[in-house]
């Protein structure tokens, strides 16, 4: 028999659906072995998709049964199917961290605020594979918009006002993002009479109208993303969040835009995009790199450090706008090269926060110059910490390392001399910013120090994930060949002028 | 002039009002405001396209869409309203409070350097 | 026919000097009132662009809850921060030299974007109205807008229904259980008001249940009934009392879930009969669609009761509530 990828997709969008709607219904401890059961299941199931799809090629699966136009039509190819994996790695160490992180809280208020965390972030997972999954503009609009409600629901999870503040700080700004994509949808349903990304691809021409739905839907994903200037709402957001959220936004909400935009910009919007416009978001990325770098310098607590660390490597996937257009060769790497960033990135800074919230459970705080000596008290941890920022540095043998090395490639290839030195430069900023940290964490620690007792359900997700950051660096060829799979990059830059 | 393009126009005008009101004020319900009015503009927008002479009768797929996007726009109103009530009541001290919005905005700007 | 009459340029008109009008008052309540009123306006909009269904789900949700919600929070701003809600907004002194070029920049924005995009959309292809009007017959509902809610992009409406929840949830969170709230007790002219929500409650749940059984064929649907719903909850809250069971049972969360539910299980029944996932067409479609849309109905109703009386009461302090301050 045939091994088939539809069975996968569907249990990829429905099962936690489901598992979050019976998470609202059932007591505490069954919610739980509810939420361990998703985690369980969806990770072999993402890879079970992802066998098919190496397989067979893209698969579509038409959702009603209704062909499309009228339906809408899930889609897997190579590059939804390494961010569901991606999903599914990160999605079950946060569900299994998150499990111990909330596990204490004995007043009734907290706890019932607190008890809202797994099925929204049920709800999330489900939100998160079905964007990844969608084949349909409109349909990615109402993924995006759970995705907006569930950050903002489990920012304000940690109950405090700083919380409440970061959430209203982000939430109207990510309304307003949702709108710019929205009326790109409408205008580009008006010229083309379809919403299915695949019909979309070959009506789409050079003329001014798409131009403009190309810069509306780009605005509004770009603020998603928080690149330059639009990354003011994500520092505060992600800091002020508990840990398990902190993971979950930067290292896969984020994430989630920047791969609509690699959707459409390669999909759809090739006949309109001129070096005009990609010069322009390739050096937003670039001033988001270095000015995220700057920032994380200056941070006194450890979370913010690691949230303007996001800023910073968001910019990174950006520089592939002007890369593209450069010729095939420098093409292909550099499609390569962000995909896998975008992949490193989103393992380390989970790893990253997931540690730093276990290290924040030991100590109390984050507060980075009373953290001397953290890493003779807390090896284990300070150890996962290190390996993340190994990969978030672009050092070998992580996957930031090669996703580096292929931009990098890129850039020389096609004579951006200035994009190669952003990319050696954000490189340098982050090893400053990380080795401030490591080093504070490495000093003598204060008289009279012992170990401090390991939180085993904490400090372990966050290895996994660090560990995992490393070994795609190591074996980045299963990963390079799945995202072979689909529309490639090739044509992409051949189709630009 | 034709119908659609009239409306089409106009919900591109109360998008932009929507759109520049949001960043133009501070007070918080004004921008809450300010979005249903550019959720509004896209919609009237949308289905505006539905009413083109090209078409002998309405297109009832902007009209399902424009159904999906309003229940979206009521949550997330509810969801910011609340948010915005919370935010004033844990605030620390009342007096201060009179001036977050302000100290918010500044702070924002203030980042954006 | 496609030649706008007098009414279209005066709604136009109309639409953008209320939300500008809206937007510059500077008492919230004026500008609020504003608000809906621009929703009813677009109500009449919808009707002369041929959307009956979207004129219904406008004046009930568009500007009838959300305006609900807006006055809801406007008066427990004014509870907790006395004066914040007509007090004129703070404005930079850049903004107020720029106050004129910010107009013009608009103006000029809305002017380029206007004439880049009207024309050619003009000339735009035809949208689905064709294909969606064959396929109808075998999609459970002759009104083709719920045919497509329900069933051609009824996947779309099962997460819409999520967003729904996830408001819910937001809720929950930032003010804990809304079982919790306090509720005000019907005295002086809310009693008046609780006479009149026990006298409309019926008919409104049963204007609710035609809506439902006409959106099949005829404007109308889970939207516009579950809109409907969430009007007499908010009244009944208004109120006081008579709602009082229902909002605070242990039934809540069962109700709140049965629209995501009712298009689970229904899709997933049309996978174990062999479909796709949401796959349902002919005999038993119509009667199937009935049944998600009287879950839907009944989850919307008390999603948009309890929103509202989220934004419009704040938490008894000292339960359900985060706790105040606290910069960690």
């Amino acid at each position: 028999m045939i091994l088939s990828g539809e069975p996968f997709m569907v249990i990829l969008l429905l099962l936690p659906l489901a598992a979050a709607i019976l998470d609202l219904l059932l007591p505490k401890r069954a919610a739980t072995a509810v939420l361990f059961l998703a985690a369980l299941v969806l990770p072999p199931a993402a890879a079970g998709l992802g066998a098919a799809v190496l397989k067979t090629g893209a698969i579509s699966y038409q959702l009603g049964g209704w062909e499309t136009p009228l339906g809408i039509r899930l889609y897997a190819d190579g590059l939804s199917t390494l961010m569901l994996l991606l999903t599914s790695v990160i999605g079950s160490a946060i569900s299994i961290y998150a499990v111990s992180y909330f596990a204490e809280g004995s007043n009734p208020a907290e706890r019932q605020r607190i008890d809202m965390f797994q099925p929204v972030w049920l709800i999330g997972w489900t939100g998160l594979n079905g964007l990844f999954l969608s084949g349909d503009i409109f349909n990615l609009y109402v993924c995006l918009e759970i995705l907006t409600l569930t950050s903002i629901c489990l920012i304000a999870v940690a109950g405090t006002h700083a919380s409440i503040r970061a959430a209203l700080r982000y939430l109207p700004i990510a309304i307003a993002g949702s709108l710019f994509y929205l009326l790109g949808v409408a205008v580009l349903y008006g010229a083309s009479g379809t919403l299915d990304l695949e019909l979309l691809a070959g009506r789409i021409t050079h003329e001014t109208h798409f131009l403009i739905a190309f810069a509306l839907m780009v605005t509004g994903l770009l603020i998603k993303a928080a690149l330059f200037p639009a990354h003011y709402w994500l520092p505060p957001a992600h800091a002020n969040a508990p840990a398990p959220v902190s993971a979950l936004l930067s290292g896969l909400v984020v994430t989630a835009a920047f791969y609509i935009l690699l959707r459409i910009a390669s999909g759809l919007f090739a006949p309109v995009e001129t070096p005009g416009w990609a010069g322009l978001l390739g050096i937003l990325g670039a001033i988001s790199v270095l000015w995220g770098g700057l920032q994380a310098l200056r941070q006194d607590r450890l979370k913010m450090v690691v949230a303007y660390s996001t800023v910073s490597q968001v910019g990174y996937g950006f520089l592939l706008f002007p890369l593209t257009l450069a010729g095939s060769a420098a093409a292909g790497y550099a499609w390569n090269g962000a995909v896998y960033f975008a992949l490193a990135h989103a393992v380390a800074k989970a790893a990253a926060f997931l540690a730093v919230g276990a290290l924040m459970h030991q100590i109390g705080h984050d507060r980075l110059q009373e953290m001397t000596g953290a890493a003779w008290r807390s090896p284990f941890i300070l150890m996962a910490f290190a390996l993340a920022s190994l990969s978030l540095m672009g050092l070998p043998p992580s996957a930031g390392f090669v996703a580096k090395w292929m931009l990098l490639k890129s850039a020389l290839l096609s004579g951006h001399w200035g994009y190669g030195m952003v990319i050696v430069g954000g490189g340098i900023l982050a090893m400053a910013y990380l080795f401030r940290v490591l080093e504070i964490a490495m000093r003598a620690p204060p008289e009279g120090w012992s170990r401090l007792p390991l939180p085993k359900g904490l400090a372990f997700p966050a290895m996994v994930l660090a560990v995992t950051a490393v070994l795609l660096g190591v074996f980045s060829d299963l990963p390079l060949r799945l995202l072979q799979v689909g529309p490639v990059v090739a044509d992409w830059g051949r189709v630009a002028p | 002039m034709t119908t659609a393009g009239l409306y089409l126009a106009t919900g591109l005008a109360v998008f932009v009002l929507g759109a520049v009101g949001l960043f133009w004020h501070s007070n918080l319900i004004r921008r809450a405001l300010a979005l249903n009015f550019m959720a509004t503009g896209v919609f009237l927008f949308l289905v505006a396209l539905g009413r083109r002479s090209t078409i002998p009768f309405a297109d009832p797929v902007p009209h399902a869409l424009v159904l999906t996007g309003i229940v979206v726009a009521v949550s997330t109103t509810a969801l910011l309203l609340v948010l915005i009530c919370r935010f004033h009541e844990t605030a620390e001290n009342k007096s201060a409070d009179a001036t977050e919005d302000e100290k918010g905005r500044t702070e924002t700007a203030g980042d954006r350097e | 026919m496609n030649d706008p009459i007098l009414i279209d340029f005066l709604l136009a008109a109309g639409l953008v000097l209320l939300a500008g009008f809206s937007l510059r008052v500077v008492d919230l309540f004026t500008g609020v009132v504003t608000f809906i009123i621009f929703g009813l306006i677009m109500s009449v909009a919808w009707v002369r662009l041929q959307a009956p269904d979207l004129a219904l789900a406008e004046a009930a949700i568009g500007s009838g809850i959300t305006g609900a919600l807006f006055l809801g929070a406007i008066r427990r701003l004014e509870e907790s921060t006395p004066g914040s809600t007509t007090r004129p907004e703070y404005y930079s002194p850049v903004q107020r030299e720029l106050y004129v070029v910010g107009v013009a920049g608009m103006s000029l924005a809305l002017y380029l974007l206007g004439s880049a995009l009207v024309p050619p959309l003009l000339e735009g292809p035809a949208g689905l109205a064709e294909p969606v009007s064959e396929a109808v017959g075998t999609a459970g509902a002759r009104n083709p807008v719920t045919a497509i809610i329900l069933n051609m992009r009824g996947y779309d409406t099962m997460l819409e229904l999520v967003v729904l929840l996830l408001a819910w949830s937001g809720v929950c969170v930032l003010q804990g259980d809304l079982g919790r709230t306090n509720i005000l007790p019907a005295t002086g002219e809310l009693a008046v008001l609780g006479a009149f929500v026990r006298f409309l409650r019926h008919p409104g749940i049963l204007m609710a249940g035609y809506l439902i059984w006409v959106g099949g064929d005829e404007p109308g649907g889970a939207f516009q009934a579950g809109a409907m719903l969430g009007g007499v909850g908010a009244l009944g809250l208004m109120a006081g009392g008579p709602t009082r069971p229902l909002y605070s049972g242990p039934g809540v969360r069962p109700v709140l879930i049965a629209g995501v539910a009712a298009f689970l299980l229904a899709g997933l029944s049309s996978i174990g009969t062999g479909g796709m996932f949401l796959e349902y067409r002919g005999e038993h479609a119509k009667a199937l669609l009935l049944v998600i849309e009287i879950f839907s109905t009944l989850s919307i109703g008390l999603v948009l009761t309890l929103l509202f009386a989220a934004c419009t009461f704040a938490p008894d302090p000292g339960r359900g509530a985060p706790a105040r301050g606290g910069h960690s």
